[in-house]
């Protein structure tokens, strides 16, 4: 074990780079400092990842529309344990804005809890990524707000919140191009590992120096099914170019399988809004007929 | 920055798909670009790019810093951009430091997955931390390309004084500076990234857009490329979307662009090293 | 998508040249002129002499107040700075872009010190000239000219505190169409008869206030500048593109040597930067020929 002398020097010096101490440091050093293969081997053995499945599958998704019954439109997402809340509100003028705009824009702000340091680049990751799917010439001065809370941020958080996000537009009625759906695909030596954990993404940004393969990295893109565009792409890690294209080519295709699930909830959830609706002038009407028979 | 009139963009769009931008620059030229180093003495490493009329100073200085206990011997990249006002006067008060933090936040993460072993001292005892100041003193554009490069020469340059670690009685290490002022290392700056901006312009993909030409750009994205052509991350930057088929396209042609500017810089910095007599120009004519 | 050949891209290498500073060039030369002043230099005694802009009076002395050149007109001592906001003056011919819509009239940034003004009622509208301006032309002002176009027009009147009021009430004068606007320092342009020019196959305005706007040259000589519609279809050919380039190359040449921007030197230095092809026009070496082949040209010696 550590001495108390040694803890708090350790303490000072990473205060002085104002770094959260992760608690792993105080674990004792046979658990500390694991080989290589024993870390692997908690994330990836025999074929399978720590929750069961095999590289190639996506956790089980769950999406809810109308979540929040205040905003204009909601979406609550799951993802395995990744849980994602959006609420959709507008369009609202742009404060403090002068003069004049053509295209409307989006506000995005993502929240986490607890609050990460990544909230901010995932707001301008995700407003990034709905602007182009948006149909902004139809609110020339006008903002549309989205609010994304990150209940649990258990791997491919990015992805959950842009899905959710855009399921929300779609709930809100606001007119969209097309639905946005959004994947993560990890890579680690020359292995892929798609829709990864939060303990498979850090394996993805590490490398191991003596392998073969230097290959890391994870890729974050959000594709319109219909439309055939990419809206946003984010990758980090070194990865070899051809590799790198065949990994982008299976992020895509999984964004396809996720739009036909969202286009199925949603028309699900028109349904149900078009019952009620029926229901109530069907209601009337006989109300009507009953009043002048 | 300057509002264009629609004619005007489509001007500018046609030109750039008919390989003949406003400027008479074909789709892959880049405008002229200057690289001094040593620019700033008092400084372990600098260098100043000029690329068209965008003019950044990188700034680096080194420190030491206890290593975590996951990366024991890895060394740090820190980089900071600091968008001055004399740039533009759209770079003032709070507006020039959100659009600071971003860039800031992109760079960090661009230059995240380098390999920092050559940066430790000892192993899970000190290693160096380095850090860059940028300053963006003129904007007309393609400022991360001219970051890259301003960051990768200065690197190139730097002249860290050498730590020691003598071994004491109790098996730990003493550390010190040496004494000779001239006993200096230099980072390896082989792996390094160089930025490639890529703008898609109405059907056609450019590089180095100017301000006017960053304004008529449907899709843009930034790329960190290896020596070696290797991307290291790649970042999408404002609205606009584009088809994966064009998207694969602009990958490999960033990778063999990365890797020509490579060359281009390294050989640059070769004979400005050769220089028998070196001047600082700096700002004087 | 499997194996996109490296082939796909077709030949497009990139080309990007790093230059040394100690391989930089200049294109300023300094020049002896016996009539230079800088701030806070004597001109000479006060008595008889009337004071111009950029001086000023101190203890029965004329002193200047800006670096520039003096000139006199009769018993007018004036300097004139070679770097200045342009100062309008009624009947000069500008280029403008317009930045802001107000009720009946729009705001122009003319490369002045403040901004220009264009009143409705000082535009042609469509449908004639003697047309009221109604309620709907109010209204409608975002069609006819919004945030971000460019417009010629001639300057109708100056306000005391110097700004301008535009007017479009000709022909030739109106919104802008297809081309790259230039800007070079006010001072550099003279005022002169005419301001439109057709040389060396493409079309320019030379704004008196140092906004210069190149253009191709219109098919059709009915089609006046004067126009309100848009013309977005039509696609400039790759000849007259180069020799925008070209001309645009050989302005920032000029102005960057301090040289007068008017049509002979425009001209003069467009037959020299026909030597070279249009992608090298950017390299600095490039415009010192130009600049240094211009005035020998034109006869100037510094």
């Amino acid at each position: 074990m550590l001495d108390s002398a040694a803890i708090e020097d350790f303490i000072l010096d990473q205060k002085k780079y104002e770094e959260n101490i992760p608690y792993e440091s105080f674990l004792p050093e046979n658990v500390k400092f694991k080989t290589y293969e024993a870390k692997l081997s908690e994330v990836y053995k025999d074929g399978k990842r720590a929750d069961g499945r095999t590289r190639d599958e996506s956790r089980k998704m769950y999406i809810k529309l109308g979540a929040l019954v205040e905003a204009r439109g909601s979406c609550y997402l799951e993802i395995g344990d990744t849980k994602v809340l959006c609420g959709v509100s507008g369009p609202r003028e742009i404060p403090y804005l002068q003069g004049y705009t053509e295209l409307g824009s989006v506000d995005c702000v993502v929240e986490s809890n607890p609050a990460s340091p990544s909230d901010k680049a995932y707001s301008d990751a995700l407003k990034r990524a709905l602007e182009p799917s948006f149909c902004r010439h139809e609110f020339p001065n006008l903002e549309i707000s989205v609010s994304v809370m990150i209940l649990d941020a258990s791997g491919s958080a990015l992805a959950a919140a842009i899905t959710a996000a855009s399921l929300a537009l779609a709930h809100a009625r606001l007119p969209i191009f097309d639905i946005l759906t959004s994947v993560t695909v990890g890579l680690h030596g020359d292995l892929l590992f798609i829709d990864p954990t939060d303990k498979e993404e850090a394996l993805c940004m590490s490398y191991e120096k003596n392998s073969a393969s230097q290959n890391h990295g994870l890729i974050t893109l959000s594709y319109m099914s219909t439309a055939d565009q990419i809206t946003h792409y984010y990758q980090n890690g070194e990865m070899d170019l051809q590799l790198l294209l065949d990994t982008m080519d299976i992020g895509i295709s999984r964004c396809k399988d996720i739009y036909a699930l969202c286009q199925q909830r949603l028309m699900d959830e028109v349904k149900i809004s078009m019952k009620t609706v029926t229901d109530t002038q069907n209601v009337e009407d006989s109300m009507k007929n009953l009043s002048t028979s | 920055m300057v509002r264009l009139s629609p004619e005007e963009k489509i001007y500018i769009i046609h030109g750039v798909e008919d390989n003949i931008r406003e400027d008479g620059r074909s789709q892959t030229q880049y405008r002229p670009i200057e690289v001094e180093t040593g620019i700033i003495p008092s400084a372990m490493g600098s260098a100043r790019v000029k690329l068209g009329n965008t003019d950044v100073i990188a700034c680096v200085k080194a420190d030491t810093f206890t290593p975590t206990w996951n990366k024991p011997d890895e060394g740090k990249l820190q980089l900071h951009v600091d968008l001055s006002a004399t740039a533009s006067p759209w770079f003032e008060g709070r507006r020039g430091e959100q659009t600071s933090e971003e860039i800031t936040t992109i760079l960090n993460k661009a230059y995240e997955s380098i390999k920092l072993e050559s940066f430790c001292i000892v192993p899970q005892v000190k290693c160096w931390l380095v850090d860059v100041d940028i300053s963006v003193l003129s904007c007309d554009g393609n400022m991360y390309d001219a970051i890259g490069f301003a960051v990768k020469a200065a690197l190139a340059t730097t002249m860290v004084p050498k730590i020691v670690a003598s071994e004491e009685d109790e098996g730990e290490k003493e550390l010190q500076i040496t004494d000779d002022p001239f006993d200096t290392w230099t980072p390896n700056v082989s792996n390094i990234p160089c930025l490639v901006t890529l703008s898609k312009v109405g059907d056609s993909v450019m590089v180095d857009a100017t301000n006017k030409e960053e304004q008529c750009s449907s899709f843009t994205c930034i790329l960190a490329v290896t020596e070696t052509g290797k991307i290291l991350s790649t970042f999408k930057v404002g609205p606009g979307s584009v088809q994966p088929v064009t998207f694969s396209k602009l990958i490999l042609e960033a990778s063999s662009i990365g890797r020509s500017l490579h060359s281009e810089l390294l050989s640059a910095l070769k004979k400005e090293n050769g220089l028998r007599k070196r001047e600082i120009h700096g700002f004087l004519n | 998508m499997a194996g996109l050949d490296r082939e796909d891209i077709g030949d497009k290498s990139v080309s990007a040249s790093f230059r040394l500073a100690s391989d930089r060039i200049s294109l300023l030369t300094p020049c002896e002129h016996p009539e230079l002043y800088t701030p806070g230099q004597d001109i000479g005694p006060e008595t008889g002499l009337l004071r111009g802009h950029g001086t000023y009076q101190d203890n029965g002395r004329i002193k200047a107040s800006v670096a520039g050149v003096l000139e006199h007109v009769n018993k007018l001592i004036m300097i004139r700075p070679l770097k200045s906001r342009y100062n309008g003056e009624i009947g000069d011919v500008v280029v403008g872009r317009i930045t802001e819509i107000q009720q009946k009239r729009w705001r122009v940034d003319a490369n002045a010190r403040l901004d220009a003004v264009l009143l409705l009622s000082s535009v042609n509208l469509p449908g004639g000239e003697l047309r009221r301006r109604s309620v709907e032309d109010e209204r409608m002002m975002r069609q006819y000219l919004s945030e971000g176009d460019l417009i010629s027009a001639e300057v109708q009147n100056v306000f005391s505190e110097g700004t301008m009021s535009l007017h479009t009430r000709n022909l030739k004068y109106g919104k802008l169409s297809q081309g790259v606007l230039v800007t070079v320092p006010a001072p550099l342009i003279k005022r002169s008869k005419t301001h439109f020019h057709t040389i060396c196959g493409i079309s320019l305005i030379i704004g008196t206030n140092g906004y210069i706007w190149l253009y191709p040259t219109p098919k059709s000589t009915e089609e006046g500048a004067g126009g309100f519609a848009r013309n977005l279809e039509l696609r400039v050919e790759p000849r007259e593109r180069e020799a925008i380039a070209r001309m645009q190359c050989c302005i920032n040449a000029l102005a960057e040597s301090r040289m007068m921007v008017y049509d002979t030197s425009l001209v003069a230095a467009f037959e020299v930067a026909n030597k070279f092809s249009v992608k090298e026009l950017l390299k600095p070496e490039v415009k010192l020929e130009i600049v240094m082949l211009t005035q020998h040209m034109m006869g100037l010696n510094c």
